[in-house]
Formats: C-alpha cells, structure tokens, sequence
C-alpha cells in the first residue's frame, strides 16, 4: 500500500470517527438532542441490522418486508424506468441530434419541458393511473428520460465534422453514417447520460414511493416516519445512498472497461 | 385534436380550451394574490411567487454555507481532508429523502422545506467549489507568484477570478437542483406554492389545472435558469482560466 | 452527404481523364462586410492517370478549394469538376481522402479504421482483413493493428489514415496537406514513404501543399496557385529522378524558380493592377 493512500485512509478513518463520535455525544452521551427525533448512531446500527436481517423479503413485519425486500422492489421499478427512458432517450436523441432542421424545430419545447422534476408529474399520473406501478414508473420515466435524450443529442452534435467526412469518401451510406460514425462517436456521452439518468431514476423512485406507494423503500421511510421510527427512517436513507453509490460505482467501472479505446 | 373526436377520454387529456381557461382563470381571479378558488387563496401567480421566495431563500440559505466551505476547503487540504469523507457519505442520499427526516424536525411547512433543500443541495455545491478552485489554471497562479504576490493575493485575485465560470455554472446547476427539490418538498410539507397546487387539483381530479400547474413550474424554472445564463454573460462571470472569453 | 456504395473499376487505356475543371469558379458571399471572396476564378486542369501532382501556394490560393470540389465536399460556384467524364456530386469511395488531421476514428483499432471502407460497402469478412493487412504491411505498421489511434504518434497515425485510404482502392487519392501537423524530421520521412508507395502501387495521387520543397521532391507536375484570385499561375512539370532530395541542385533552382513566379504575382498586386 503507497504512502498517500495509507494518509488518505486515515485522514477518512478520522473524519468518520470524529463525526461518529459527536453525533453519539450529542445524543446517547450528553443527551442534548432529543433522541426519539435524532436518535443515537448506535440506535441506527440496531435498527439496519434489525431491518436487513428480517426473515421475510417481501412480506409481514412492520414494513411489508425486509430492508432488502423493499430495495429490491425499488430496484426493479428503477429497471424497469431506465429501461424505458434508454431505449427512447438514445432513439429520439438519434433522431434529433442528427437532423438540424428537427433540432432547431423541437430546442425550444424541449428546453422547456426539461425543467420539470420529475415530481411533478406525480399528481398527473395519480389521475391517470392512479396508485399503480405504472404510476410509479412514468414518474421515473418522466425523469430519468431526460439526461440520456440530452446527451445523446449533444454527443451526436459533437461528433468531429472530419471523421463523417472521412467515412464518407470511404463509401459510407446515410445509414451506416449516422450508425457508425454519429452513434459510436457519441457513445461515451451517451454512457455519461445512462449514468446521470440512473441516478435520477433511484431519487424519482424514491419520491413517487415517498408519496404514493405501499412498497418499496421510499415507503419504507415514510411509513416509518409516520410511527415516529427514526432510527429506521436514517436507517432507510442510509440504504438509500448506499444503493446510489453502489450503482454510480457500477457504472463508472463499466465505463472503463468499454471505452477503452480512451485510456490516454 | 383532442377536442373533436371523443377518441381520448377527457379525463386523460383535457381540452386545450378547457386547459386556457383554467390558466386564465387561475392567473386572473382577484389580484394578484387575492382569492384563488379551492387552492388555499392564492392563483397562480400567488403560489408561482410563493415557490420562487421560497427556492430563492433556500438558494441563499445553501450558497451562504456550501460557497465559503467549499473555499476554505479548497484553501486549506487539511480541511478538505477531514471534511470530504462525510461529504461523501451524505451525498449520495437524494435531497428528496431527507424530506420525512426535516418532517419529523420541523413539522409541515417552510422550515421543513427550507431545512430539505439545504441539506439536499448543499452537498453537490461544495464538491462543485472545490473543483472549480481547483480548475484554476496553474499557469495563472505561477504567474503571479513569480511577480511576488502572496498566498492569500494569489487566492482572492487570481485563483478566485480564474474559477468564476466553473463556480458559476455549479450555482446555475445548484439552483436547478433548489428548484427540483421545492416542487416535491410542498407536494409533502406545505401549505401553499406550485407543488401544492397539483396537489390539490389531483385531489379534484382537476386535470386541466394539474397540467397548468405542471406548465407553470416548467416556465419558472426556465426563467430561473434563463437568469442565471443572462448573468453569467456579464464579464466578471466568464472570465475563466484563460483570462479572457 | 452519403458515399456511391459500390467500388468503382481499375482505370484502363482509353477511359476519360480521372479528373478535369472546366472553366471552375468558386466564390464565398461574404455577409455585411462587402466584397465577396473568389475563391477560384476559372480555373482549368486536368490529371492524368498514375501522375502525382502536386498543387501549392500560399493560403488563400484556393488549393484546399479545388481539393475539396474534386473530393466532392463543396460545390463549384459555376463550371464543372468531372471525373471520369461525370460531374462529381459528393464524396465517393472511388476518390479517396487524406486529411491533415489524420482523421482515424478513435473508437476502432488501427486495423478496423483501415478496414472501415471495405467494411462499409459490404465485403467478405476475409477480404476485409487481407486488405487490412496488405496495406498495413505496405504502410510498415503491421505489428500495431490492435492498438487504438491513441496509443499512436502523430506519423504512425497519418500512415494509417493514408493505409486507410489506400485500403478502399480508390482510382485517386488526394491529400490535403497530410504532413503538415507533422514535426520536420517525421515529415521528410513521410515524404519519402510516399513517394516509395506511390511507386509501388501506382495510384494517381493529388497533393495539395503550402511548401514549394514537398511539392518539388514529389510531384511529376506542380501546380503553381496564387491567392486573391485563385487562379492558377503555372504548370510545371518535373522530370528528375526518384528519389529526390532537398539539397540536389535542380530541386533548389526549381525551388527558386517558383517561389519567384509567387513573388512576381505579389509584386503586380501590390503595385497596382495590370492587365494579365
């Protein structure tokens, strides 16, 4: 182990620490705070090992299910959401980006229309289709649709004017342009896009569960708020980031096994 | 379109003129914020002005606490250091789940608002200071080193001019975050503002205020973000590592 | 913009002339400030198959204008470019392309760039790598066909980028100022590769250079541009051994020869008009 990761190691051991420890003082140790609103980190430890070891994944116990349970119901509507948002964010982004005249028609609305959290369309989708999964994933859809439309368009935009030169005094057709020179110059922007829109997807499902859900991990923390369980409301937030670091980790650790051709 | 063929229930898409003369009628009943009929006595210019004092305030409220963080941070390694693990341990948890937690603190309403957007934006912004500190060109800082300026000079007349456009365009973003926050921390906590308008018009099944309301936080934001591309126009702002534009 | 698909026939005795501008003008509408730009003024050449020519002047002669109606990226303002007796409406695998920046496509291996012609207009997967090879081979570089263009100097890039080129077996190949964002020892060396493929495969090649020396040691005809019209000033033909070099003699006094005939022009302009 080098020298500077050792530091850094024990610069972030700490820092934890230290932050740990004040957080105890404040509350079980000195007792300053009022432990049932912020309760001690020793109650939140209890209550994740409570919550992740329920026996049951799916169902009984106080939230419908363990920790992991509930996380894996939020996973697969994420899943299910991104799936979606990629598919049409890279298809219209193809579209868009590669024709000016579609660009310069559509920039405007769209400008608009990506100021919306994705929040907002809770209300509309209750109405529509009120408190069911659908509901759920045209939130995340509604969300996580926009950062990869917006960088597969601007990675399309981006591709140098040369390189479609280039292919097409080789032969290249119109098709075989947009497929082999527009999309793969574009693909790493692209991938930046997948990734933001992932992360946007965990906090979209996060929300519509904190609002309109008996499922899932966003339920779990606001259920747990309504009985005043706050260990298990940190608890779930924790799990919460951790799942969005988890899956950030994951993303940027594919990135660098496919593009490799970007290592210098 | 969707007026003439009853193809669409109505209840889906509503009418384009049934959806005008809702927003008409939002924006126009009384003055300005005088009574808005069902929406908590406000229209929507009341509860557009409503979320906008209150992203606003928040804004402030997070910029006065990440900016000088992220500075010193930047400033002085040690307490980047000791700081950056814990701000890597809260970051990852989205703004929106702080929300039950600022709930169960302060009760429904602006303090429980307030406290949601501070700790959820609060940490994207300090990580965007440091970087845009430390984006500043080290050819700029050599410079005026070697014409015999001092580690503090160097700071506020190089280093913090020369990081100006990447700090701006962390604040712009920042704010976009604000603004993505406020929408879902009235849906749950509040009393009035946009958020709570859809609320209640889904609460009346009311689809054509639901999609003004909806259009109404899109054009905020928009005019929100439009600012801040306005501002960041002016010299001081863009001005970046090279000096000139 | 999309290429012509399929690959074109070998040149044979008795075919057309690969390329010929008639009467080729190209001016730029200058917004707001006025006057606008003429680009080429009526300009008249032909290429012979299996020549080198080489075309120079200095910038704003309208060389990269030419090599760019003939490539097929812009359009003439009036007159034809022809190739092969037919106007040249866009960019074709039958004229390939050698760009300065080397144009390799980052996201494939030295060998999938240079088989990316053969790739587009659909040949066997074994006849793609045979013309990968065999051109990676002529081009010296066969041991790097599986790094990225990242991984590469900016002379082994060109190389792979003329390979490229060369791999669609184009019936010409031109090549706007490939050398020059090279430093000056790789470009001497370049020079001389060139000049050995060249010999070799005996492809018509139309090379457009800012450096009267380049054009000298390389080219069978020089074509001598000046800016402000662009027009062209001279044709000359150079009939010295290969391989040449910069410090033998007759290269340094047609050196000289030209840079006076760009000179004269300059001095006329400066003076005043004349009559031409």
């Amino acid at each position: 182990m080098t020298q500077s990761r050792l530091q850094g190691m024990l610069w972030t051991a700490a820092s934890l620490g230290g932050f740990l420890t004040i957080w105890w003082l404040v509350t079980d140790g000195l007792g300053i705070a009022n432990t049932l609103l912020l309760p001690s980190p020793v109650a939140v430890a209890e209550s994740i090992v409570h919550l992740a070891a329920s026996p049951h994944l799916f169902s009984g116990d106080l939230y419908g299910g363990s920790l992991i349970g509930n996380v894996l119901i939020s996973l697969g509507r994420v899943l299910a959401g991104f799936a979606i948002s990629a598919v049409a964010g890279i298809a219209l982004g193809l579209l868009i980006g590669t024709s000016p005249t579609l660009f310069a028609l559509s920039d405007p609305a769209l400008q608009l229309a990506r100021q919306i959290p994705p929040i907002s369309y809770i209300p509309l989708a209750l109405i529509w289709f009120g408190l069911t999964e659908t509901s759920i994933i045209f939130i995340i859809v509604a969300g996580a649709f926009w950062p990869i439309f917006l960088n597969t368009v601007a990675g399309i935009q981006a591709t140098q004017p040369v390189l479609v030169r280039a292919a097409s005094t080789l032969g290249a057709t119109r098709q075989q342009l947009v497929l082999r020179v527009y999309l793969a110059s574009a693909l790493p922007q692209i991938f930046t896009g997948l990734r933001l829109s992932f992360g946007l997807a965990w906090s979209a499902v996060v929300a519509a569960e904190l609002i309109g859900s008996s499922a899932g991990i966003g339920y779990l923390v606001m259920h747990a708020r309504l009985i005043i369980a706050t260990p298990d409301v940190i608890a779930g937030m924790l799990a919460i980031g951790a799942m969005g670091v988890v899956a950030d980790m994951a993303f940027v650790a594919a990135e660098r096994r496919i593009f490799v051709y970007r290592r210098r | 379109m969707t007026s003439g063929l009853r193809l669409i229930n109505p209840e889906f898409l509503p009418d384009p003129k049934a959806t005008l003369a809702a927003m008409i009628g939002l924006v126009t009943t009384g003055p300005i914020v005088g009574s808005g009929a069902g929406y908590g006595g406000a229209n929507l210019l009341g509860h557009a002005l409503t979320s906008a004092t209150r992203v606003t305030l928040g804004f402030l409220i997070v910029v006065s606490i990440a900016l000088p963080l992220g500075l010193l941070m930047a400033a002085v390694p040690a307490v980047e250091r000791l700081l950056n693990p814990i701000v890597q341990l809260l970051r990852p948890i989205p703004p929106i789940a702080w929300t039950p937690l600022a709930i169960l603190w302060f009760g429904t309403g602006i303090e429980a608002v307030l406290f949601a957007i501070t700790i959820g934006v609060v940490w994207p912004l300090v990580i965007s200071t440091v970087a845009g500190v430390s984006s500043a060109s080290k050819v700029l800082i050599r410079a005026a080193a070697a014409l015999g300026a001092s580690p503090l000079q160097i700071y506020a007349r190089v280093v913090f001019p020369a990081s100006m456009p990447y700090l701006f365009t962390g604040l712009r973003l920042a704010f976009g975050m604000a603004w993505w926050m406020i929408i879902p921390a009235e849906l749950i906590a509040a009393e009035k503002g946009l958020g709570y308008l859809i609320l209640r018009a889904q609460d009346n099944q009311n689809t054509a205020d639901v999609i003004v309301g909806i259009v109404a936080i899109a054009v905020v934001g928009f005019l929100f973000d439009w600012l801040f591309r306005r501002l960041q126009r002016w010299r001081y702002f863009s001005t970046g590592v090279t000096g000139s534009r | 913009m999309g290429g012509t698909g399929p690959k074109p026939a070998r040149a044979a005795p008795g075919d057309l002339p690969p390329v010929v501008a008639r009467d080729v003008s190209c001016v730029f509408e200058r917004r707001g400030a006025g006057a606008a730009i003429v680009a080429l003024e009526r300009i008249k050449l032909e290429v012979h198959d299996g020549e080198f020519l080489c075309v120079v002047g200095p910038s704003g002669c309208g060389k990269t204008t030419l090599l760019n109606l003939i490539a097929g990226f812009q359009q003439p303002t009036s007159g034809e470019v022809l190739f092969r007796g037919r106007t040249i409406k866009g960019p074709g695998a039958e004229r390939g392309v050698v760009f300065q920046e080397h144009a390799l496509f980052p996201w494939l291996t030295v060998r999938q760039n240079v088989a990316f012609g053969p790739t587009v207009r659909h040949l066997t997967q074994a006849q793609r790598r045979e013309l990968a090879d065999r051109y990676l081979d002529l081009v010296g570089l066969a041991g790097f066909s599986d790094l990225y263009p990242s991984e590469i100097s900016g002379g082994m890039a060109q190389r792979v980028a003329i390979a490229r080129a060369l791999a669609n077996e184009p019936e010409i190949l031109l090549a706007d100022e490939p050398f020059g964002a090279l430093d000056v020892f790789t470009r001497t060396s370049m020079q001389r590769e060139l000049d050995q493929i060249w010999q070799r495969t005996g492809k018509t090649i139309v090379f457009v250079t800012h450096s009267v020396e380049e054009a000298i040691l390389l080219g069978d005809r020089v074509v001598v541009m000046t800016p402000h019209p662009g027009r062209i000033r001279e044709i000359i033909p150079i009939d010295l051994p290969r391989p040449r070099s910069a410090l033998d003699q007759p290269v340094v006094e047609l050196a000289r020869t030209i840079l006076a005939l760009l000179e004269r022009r300059t001095e006329a302009r400066v003076e005043g008009p004349r009559a031409e």
